[in-house]
């Protein structure tokens, strides 16, 4: 029928938080540290002609690892638990395997490692779980949650030595892994986990981090004001308005082009905007640890108030298929697998904080 | 509470709670936000040469020719597009990007020319097309 | 089993040109129309989900009276199709709905109510005695029935 269907499923929900960085109780560092596994970084400065070189180094700098067909019983080794889990933060995530169909394993740095496992897996494992929050009867996933860090989790304990004949009898479950590994011992490399899995055997390179930077000339950029973000005065925009314009930049739409009257679209940009000579935006792509994301935006807090911007944003996205979002809260793929958020950084200390998530996922 | 607890089972209505504090403000929507993107591609079983007018001109009609005038009427924007590979990025309001993606599914020949539209990435966020972390590549 | 739920819609065809002579309608033309209008409106789907249900029941030439069937639910595409008519047939005109019933007898009884509203305004179109002794009568005799269904009511 021709009504628009309202009772659809929503396809995504947004979380907006508006506060400042020097409150006490400002939660951004946790909101950053608590999402472990993130995919690309992007900012956009505008009214900045060249991109400061100093926050693209925490980036670059990460180094992360991919390796493939490792059997899950291999991350539970006395030694590797030893040498990388109790000493540093290690993010292991599955690659290539789909969350809404297949199994996936992702291992955190407080020493959770989480399987979100389809039925038949579940059952061949044996190893007790509990059934997936989202999920339907047909696509029911089981989730698993193993403390490795926990120091009774070791060799001659029965809860170890079962967990190993699971995974080594029962069904040996093979993943390809990305990795990072940050040592809390300074003068270890992190590069060294990538030599223990060739030392036993298996395929470990490092992961590529791609990265892209795109100069505009000439942009209309909405104006807003950091303690307006409903807009109701007419001197700023709306802050979800505000959110879309940002989104239309990171996908590349051509806005100078697109007017009121066109056929093909009717987006334009918000008002009112002001044109700004250049602007930069650079993306940041491959896996990015929680750690070089806060590096990124204490240079961009300095850089807005030492380069006079209005603002400056920070984009961050996880992965679709990983077992959670922030913290141990799962996660899982129906229309998108979304879970990403944005920094809004104001030159007086202010920030809008934007947490997109999917229709399957628990909101903030 | 200085966060608002808050779980994702209430998913009916344009719910949008709202919490402040001083500096600290928080809004949460969890029912239909206003738009949603689609990132979608037109393969041909051959090349074709299609640009933005007519590819804009493909959507309306195979929306037309499933649900006729009385969908085909809403605005739905092509925010973005490649020639080269015929990808575009899509905008619709909330409530009716069920139909419009029934419609680009049911859709199959241009001119006679066999064709086919794949949804690539769904969202209600534009930010959310930016990346895919399903097409990450290794090497 | 479930039973299959409808809708009757009575409509009256109104000529666009307003003559009052007899004409050559169809039920087949009612349906073409509304099938043709259907699909610009509501595309396949509507065509799809109206297929089966969708039934001219009742034409009238004489009276210009009209019943369609749909199936419940569908029945709105239907009438918002009805609207767009603007030919049937060879003729120019359009539907005017007056009822919408869930039987054909709920539509019945409504038609005999509105053809008996209609009958005073015959009387003053009547033009020769013999006609109007005819109206005349059938009046005396509906509102004869009228009062006694009166009568019973009060006691």
């Amino acid at each position: 029928m021709a009504a628009p269907m309202k009772h659809a499923t929503p396809v995504g929900k947004i979380v907006f938080e508006k506060s400042n960085f020097n409150d006490k109780k400002s939660r951004h560092l946790q909101h950053i540290t608590d999402h472990y596994f993130n995919y690309s970084v992007e900012t956009m400065l505008p009214g900045c002609g060249i991109l400061p070189l100093d926050i693209q180094m925490p980036l670059t700098e990460v180094e992360a690892f991919v390796s493939y067909m490792v059997p899950l019983a291999q991350i539970i080794r006395p030694d590797f638990l030893e040498g990388f889990v109790r000493r540093g933060k290690l993010h292991i995530l599955s690659h290539g395997t789909q969350i809404d169909t297949q199994d996936c394993a992702a291992l955190l740095p407080t020493g959770m490692l989480i399987l979100n496992l389809t039925k038949d897996s579940y059952e061949q494992l044996g190893i007790e779980g509990k059934v997936a929050n989202f999920g339907d009867r047909k696509t029911c996933k089981y989730v698993i949650e193993i403390n490795v860090k926990d120091p009774t989790f070791v060799p001659g304990k029965k809860l170890y030595e079962r967990i190993k004949r699971c995974l080594t009898e029962h069904l040996n479950l093979k993943f390809d892994f990305l990795l990072t590994w940050g040592p809390e011992d300074e003068k270890v490399s992190s590069a060294s986990v990538q030599y223990y899995f060739q030392c036993n055997g298996f395929v470990c390179n490092r992961l590529p981090i791609r990265r892209k930077q795109r100069e505009y000339v000439d942009l209309a950029v909405p104006v807003i004001s950091s303690d307006n973000p409903t807009g109701e005065a007419e001197c700023c925009c709306d802050s979800m308005e505000f959110y879309e314009w940002l989104g239309a930049c990171a996908t590349d739409v051509d806005l100078s082009a697109t007017s009121l009257d066109s056929y093909t679209s009717s987006y334009t940009c918000p008002s009112p905007r002001e044109q700004k000579d250049r602007c930069v935006t650079w993306v940041c792509r491959g896996m990015l640890t929680c750690d070089s994301i806060i590096d990124v935006l204490t240079k961009l807090r300095q850089i807005v108030q030492k380069m006079d911007l209005p603002w400056v944003n920070l984009t961050v996205h996880g992965f679709m298929d990983s077992p959670v979002s922030w913290g141990q809260r799962e996660h899982s793929f129906y229309h998108n697998g979304d879970n990403l958020y944005t920094f809004v950084i104001f030159p007086n200390n202010d920030y809008w904080l934007y947490s997109a998530i999917g229709s399957k996922d628990i909101c903030i | 509470m200085y966060w608002l607890s808050s779980d994702n089972s209430d998913t009916t209505g344009g719910d949008c709670e709202k919490e402040e504090r001083g500096m600290y403000e928080k809004h949460v929507s969890k029912g239909h936000l206003p738009y949603c993107y689609l990132k979608v591609r037109l393969d041909f079983e051959d090349d074709a040469d299609i640009d933005i007018i007519i590819f804009k001109h493909i959507v309306i009609q195979a929306v037309q020719s499933l649900f006729g005038e009385a969908v085909s009427c809403t605005p739905i924007d092509v925010l973005k597009y490649r020639q080269t590979n015929r990808e575009a990025i899509l905008r619709v309001s909330s409530s009716y990007f069920t139909k419009l993606w029934a419609s680009l599914t049911w859709y199959s020949s241009y001119n006679e020319q066999s064709c086919a539209f794949r949804v690539l990435q769904v969202s209600s966020h534009l930010m959310a097309l930016a990346a895919n972390s399903r097409q990450l590549s290794l090497a | 089993m479930v039973r299959h739920k409808n809708r009757y819609i009575l409509c009256e065809i109104i000529y666009t040109d307003n003559k009052r002579i007899e004409r050559h309608m169809t039920d087949y033309m009612v349906y073409g129309a509304v099938i043709s209008a259907l699909q610009t409106a509501h595309g396949d789907f509507g065509i799809g989900s109206l297929q089966s249900s969708l039934c001219v029941k009742y034409v009238n030439p004489i009276t210009s009276m009209v019943l369609i069937r749909a199936r419940r639910g569908a029945h709105k595409m239907v009438q918002s199709a009805l609207y767009f008519i603007k030919k049937i047939g060879q003729y120019e005109a359009f539907f005017r709905t007056l009822h919408l019933g869930g039987t054909i007898r709920s539509c019945c009884k409504f038609l005999i109510k509105h053809h008996k509203q209609k009958l005073p305004k015959l009387l003053s179109e009547c033009k020769d005695e013999e006609e109007r002794r005819k109206v005349q009568e059938i009046i005396s005799s509906y509102s004869d029935e009228y009062k006694k269904e009166q009568l019973i009511a009060s006691f």
